[in-house]
């Protein structure tokens, strides 16, 4: 049986393959080619779809599959999870921040041979052939790497483009503010003063979201590394291991801008407002400058009007420089599967992809600076009839420029970004906090080597042993059953037809839960990446457990927060949904519409959803805290500063909106209950309230008992709110259990650390359920089972 | 104990656009302190609604109900202090027998002693109050031998056991008036009659005034001090059990009271005669006077007698069954009048065969004149 199905699933598979296969004629080859379209939109999509529809011209017999993954965040995902299943695309973007990680897991393809080719092509006088020495050299060494750094060691890609960074600034209110507009060379002094000078121009007394305010200063963890170098400072030694954000340099540096922001009013947009923070807020022409961003915002701020059509005009300046002017090099290649079948063919598309005529394509999109000097300095990039007018900034900026490293480990982004945001944007922890959290965290992970310095490769082939005689024992216990103690031909005829019947789901059940659940309790006793194949997977015994409970502070945090959650939602919502469910249990004309009305969040809820709560609960802006302020109460920062204690509950006023299916379980419940009773009870001289403790509540505890264990392990599974609205932050104080196991497992790729919370949540579900089906023993009341 | 008076009752349910359903309509009746009322009717005849009318638990439309004399039309179930056992019993299938038996007592503790109660911990008034709760579930339960029952889940008794409990709910409190509906209707036959009979004892030592509903003609006429007997939201007699089977008021109630039911035949007289379909048969010097007019006629099955055929003053028939009960048998006769039953005694129909001619004969002096229609009026000669 199983066999047929395994048999079935091949065969289904080699009729897919020939069937897509089919569209290729013979001779011909196809190349999968991937990338994103994030802040570029539809115009970056329509550049890449133009390009490769030219090269398919260009070249017959090469086809060209393109997938566009969205964002670059979904984007690493699914390649990931693509080079994992072995169906890598031949030709990808890799964004200069993933390349030492790839080329250590060794999943791309150096092309160093093909380089020294055009290279003597070149030289052979072939002006088509590829001239690296036109590339701007800092965008080039990005995608050398020896596995560990880059800067030196094979290529593995050809940059398409990059980006310099600096501040976006509002030219009206710079006038209005009578500040000098910034040159290219100007300080870190010349930005706060313009910034506090812009900051003073409300008059006293407006509101709020109507002030104006002197800059956006955005602290992602790249952005603010980059403001480290400009004052000489470093998150992160060069050798990618030693921390070096506690030293004097970087703590002044810190100091410097956490009290731009939170020790002076108007010159930084604080931090308790979620709505407008980022690049979008400048849009609004009420923020003097903003930034530091590259040339990713540029699509959307061109369409910021004129100022006669109610707009503002608006450019670029640099980062601006401290001790010493620093910028860096942001930039993503065109790179080559390591497992290509067709190398030449990828080669000849990487080209393409980043040759003369594509480059100016890009270039008068404006998203990027072409990586190629020659385009770079010419007209197609400098001279646009858009803005921003000052282009040359962003080309000034290359000499002070290189690339920003990153440890191989994702954790460490990981853990610096939201301890930057607790520091510098939300400001509930001082710089000192921010450092040693910071320190703490980092080494708790580095520290922790899961299986020791010599780990055992898992024994893949004995677990497949052990696996396939599980599956035997499973077969030999269902012919058992069949064949134990012989009884009437009619009574095993059914029995055989009871298992046939039952077959599909037994053996869909094995394939795709009991065979994922087994393979998980594998992984996480191994340090699986999540990128390779798993037989690189090293046997750490438990030692994923063992760092989990005793050492990891953010896995105890998740839990508190979750538990904190759990506590509030469960038992207020199941309340809710039950007082809910009993007003529409009445019989009133419409009440069809109005159990709708209940029940229609729950078929909305999602991220669009998450995204209107985030406005609910902004801290400056928001209904909830604007309706509080009717009554004279001045609302917390709910998931901002004071997320620590407001966030849960947030949360939970958010779920409470989701009861309308714990409601319609009650309703059904409510109506089972004989009306009878409540006449008897009546009659007994029970008023309302009491009908419903005495009658009501006994009647319904089963349903109560199962809406419970339900709402209790949903509410430990909460995530895609605090993935939208916070992300866990500030710092891990919404950092819900399953969203730090996402984290671990798609973030940081440590699945077998992952896949070691899935387990422990799973045995916290069984132990909670039965903790309550133990306790309610004696309160549920079931009329179908005997005493 | 208590009197219940009903006047000019009735129950109007709005249906839609205006369409109204009159449920109950005009119902008067005064129900003695003490009396075993019972109202009967086919379903849908508005003897359950009256009763839940009578209980509170449905809104009076039009007219006054009085409990003891006072008007409480607008007080709620809970203060009519009214017992009510339901067709189904409605045991509160979470609490014991004697949980379930003293809920009305427990929910009628003064809110004040609870209260004090509740904050002084186990304080004396609760402590009182409980015993005398328990003693009262002891004496109730000694009363319907509910004894060995007490600490058993509704689940757990047979439907005889459950219908006890629902008694001794409702007499535990000791309430003015006790309200039946249909209580009887979910037991086996023989469970039915024992039951029957033990109600009227109690009925007789509680000495209460009990209205009871049921759509069973022997069940009403065996229980019954005064038998209501309703029709279409009316009464449509409203006399003893002995006086509805003599002189049924009118031709619904003379059909639906007895068993079997009355033989009516739809015809005229004719002077002095019954005259249908062609067969006439002489009532009686008294008949004559009635003139000729449309009418039906009724006679009851142990009134019959059969005859020869085509002896005189007898309508001639076939027999289609025999149905023989022992010490008597009913016979099925097919005759020019329709199908007549006649109830004989056992010894008199040992030679009876089916599909043998007979005469059926009636004594005219026990035979009932009604005006046509399906509730015409008695003719009285």
């Amino acid at each position: 049986m199983i066999a047929l199905v395994l048999v079935a699933a091949a065969t289904a598979r080699v009729v897919y393959r020939t069937a897509t296969a089919g569209a290729l004629q013979s001779g011909e080859i196809e190349l999968t080619v991937m990338h994103w379209s994030g802040e570029g939109g539809q115009e970056e999509d329509l550049i890449v779809q133009n390009a490769l529809r030219e090269f398919e011209q260009a070249n017959p017999g090469i086809r060209v599959r393109r997938i566009n993954a969205g964002s670059s965040g979904e984007y690493y995902t699914k390649l990931q999870t693509m080079m994992v299943s072995g169906e890598a695309p031949d030709v990808f973007y890799v964004g200069y921040e993933r390349v030492a990680n790839f080329a250590g897991l060794e999943v791309m393809r150096p092309i160093d041979d093909f380089v020294e080719r055009e290279r003597q092509a070149r030289a052979a006088g072939d002006t088509s052939a590829l001239d690296l020495n036109d590339f701007y050299p800092q965008t080039v060494a990005a995608f050398q790497s020896d596995g560990v750094r880059v800067g030196s060691g094979p290529l593995y890609g050809i940059p398409k483009d990059f980006t310099t960074v600096g501040f976006y600034y509002n030219k009206d209110l710079f006038r209005r503010a009578k500040v000098p507009f910034p040159n290219d060379d100007w300080t870190w002094d010349d930005y706060i003063a313009a910034a506090r000078a812009i900051g003073k121009l409300s008059p006293p007394g407006t509101r709020e979201e109507d002030r104006i305010i002197g800059s956006e200063f955005v602290t992602w963890s790249f952005v603010v590394r980059s403001y480290l170098r400009t004052e000489g400072a470093e998150a992160i030694d060069g050798d990618l291991k030693s921390v070096r954000l506690g030293e004097p340099a970087s703590v002044r540096a810190l100091e410097r801008l956490r009290a731009w922001r939170h020790d002076e009013s108007g010159a930084l947009v604080p931090g308790n407002s979620k709505m407008a923070s980022g690049s979008s807020i400048f849009n609004s022409g009420n923020v003097g400058l903003a930034g530091p961003f590259g040339r990713w915002v540029i699509p959307a701020y061109r369409k910021i009007p004129p100022p006669a059509e109610g707009g503002f005009e608006w450019d670029f300046a640099p980062l601006p420089r401290g001790s010493r002017a620093s910028n860096c090099v942001l930039t993503v290649s065109w790179s080559m599967a390591q497992g290509t079948k067709h190398p030449e063919e990828s080669w000849k598309l990487i080209k393409w992809l980043t040759n003369r005529a594509s480059q100016e394509a890009n270039a008068r999109l404006g998203l990027a600076i072409p990586t190629m000097r020659s385009v770079a300095e010419s007209p197609a990039f400098l001279e646009s009839a858009l803005p921003p007018a000052n282009n040359q900034g962003f080309l000034d900026a290359i000499e002070s420029a290189s690339v920003i490293e990153w440890p191989r480990d994702a954790a460490f982004d990981e853990i610096l970004g939201p301890v930057l945001e607790q520091g510098l944007r939300t400001g509930d922890i001082g710089v000192s906090e921010m450092v040693e959290t910071f320190e703490r965290k980092w080494a708790t992970h580095t520290n922790f080597v899961p299986g020791g310095l010599n780990p055992k490769s898992v024994q893949w082939s004995v677990l497949e042993w052990l696996g396939l005689a599980l599956l035997g024992l499973f077969a030999a216990l269902i012919a058992y059953l069949l064949l134990r103690a012989p009884r009437g031909a009619n009574a095993r005829g059914e029995e055989r037809a009871g298992f046939l019947f039952v077959s599909p789901w037994v053996a869909g059940f094995l394939l795709f839960m009991a065979f994922p659940i087994l393979l998980s309790l594998i992984l996480s006793l191994t340090n699986w990446k999540g990128s390779g194949p798993l037989s690189g997977a090293d046997w750490v015994g438990f030692d994923n457990y063992t760092q989990l409970i005793a050492r990891d502070e953010t896995f105890r945090a998740s839990l508190w927060v979750t538990g904190y959650y759990a506590f509030l939602a469960v038992p207020f919502g199941q309340a809710l949904a039950l007082l809910a469910a009993v007003v529409m249990s009445q019989k009133v004309r419409g009440i069809a519409v109005f159990r709708a009305m209940w029940y229609l969040p729950s078929v909305l809820a999602g991220v669009g959803i998450s995204i209107l709560w985030q406005w609910i609960f902004d801290a400056k802006v928001g209904l909830l805290n604007q309706a509080l302020s009717l009554v004279w109460i001045d609302g917390p920062d709910w998931l901002g500063k004071d997320a620590g204690i407001f966030g849960a509950p947030a949360f939970a006023v958010m779920s409470f909106w989701l009861v309308g299916g714990s409601m319609m379980v009650y309703l059904a419940g409510l109506q089972q209950i004989p009306r009878d009773l409540y006449e008897a009870a009546e009659i007994d001289g029970a008023g309302p309230v009491r009908r419903f403790l005495r009658v009501t509540l006994p009647m319904l505890s089963p349903v109560i008992l199962f809406n419970l264990i339900m709402a209790v392990i949903g509410a430990l599974q909460v995530f895609t709110q605090a993935y939208v609205m916070t992300g866990g932050g500030p710092g891990d104080k919404t950092r819900f259990y399953v969203l730090y196991l996402f984290n671990k497992a798609f973030q940081t790729y440590d699945m077998g650390y992952a896949s070691a919370m899935a387990w422990i949540l799973l045995v916290l579900v069984l132990a909670l359920t039965f903790v309550i089906l133990r306790t309610s023993a004696r309160t549920v009341y079931y009329e179908s089972l005997r005493k | 104990m208590a009197t219940v008076q009903l006047t000019k009752v009735g129950k109007v349910y709005a249906g839609e656009r205006g369409v109204h359903f009159r449920a109950v309509e005009a119902v008067d009746l005064a129900i003695q302190d003490g009396e075993f009322c019972v109202l009967v009717g086919p379903s849908g005849c508005g003897k359950s609604t009256t009763l839940r009318m009578i209980a509170g638990l449905e809104e009076i439309s039009e007219g006054v109900l009085e409990i003891d004399g006072r008007m409480v039309n607008d007080v709620p179930a809970k203060d009519r202090d009214i017992a009510f056992v339901f067709q189904n019993y409605a045991l509160y299938p979470h609490l014991t027998v004697a949980e379930n038996v003293a809920f009305g007592l427990e929910t009628r503790r003064t809110h004040r002693n609870a209260l004090v109660a509740a904050l002084t911990g186990a304080g004396t008034a609760r402590g009182e109050e409980s015993a005398v709760i328990r003693a009262r579930v002891a004496e109730v339960s000694k009363t319907l031998g509910l004894d060995a029952l007490l600490h058993r889940y509704p689940r757990e008794l047979s439907g005889g056991q459950r219908q006890r409990v629902a008694v001794g709910r409702a007499i535990a409190r000791d309430p003015k008036v006790f309200l039946f509906d249909e209580p009887l209707s979910n037991l086996d036959a023989r469970l039915r009659i024992e039951t029957r009979t033990e109600l009227r004892m109690l009925h007789r030592r509680l000495a209460a005034t009990i209205v009871y509903v049921t759509h069973d003609q022997e069940e009403a006429m065996t229980l019954a001090d005064r038998l209501v007997v309703m029709h279409k939201g009316r009464i449509q007699q409203n006399a003893s059990a002995q006086e509805c089977y003599e002189n049924p008021a009118n031709r619904f109630v003379a059909g639906f009271i007895g068993t079997p039911p009355m033989n009516i035949v739809d015809g005229h007289l004719k002077a002095g005669a019954f005259v249908a379909n062609g067969v006439s048969v002489a009532l009686g010097a008294e008949h004559a006077r009635l003139g000729d007019r449309a009418s039906a006629l009724g006679f009851r099955p142990d009134r019959v007698r059969l005859v020869a055929p085509n002896a005189p003053s007898s309508v001639s028939a076939s027999i289609a069954a025999i149905e023989r009960l022992g010490d008597r048998t009913d016979v099925a006769l097919d005759s020019p009048w329709g199908r007549v039953v006649a109830r004989l005694d056992a010894d008199a129909t040992r030679a009876l065969r089916e599909g043998e001619a007979a005469g059926i004969a009636f004594d005219a002096a026990h035979a009932h004149l009604f005006e046509p229609g399906e509730c015409g009026g008695r003719i009285v000669a």
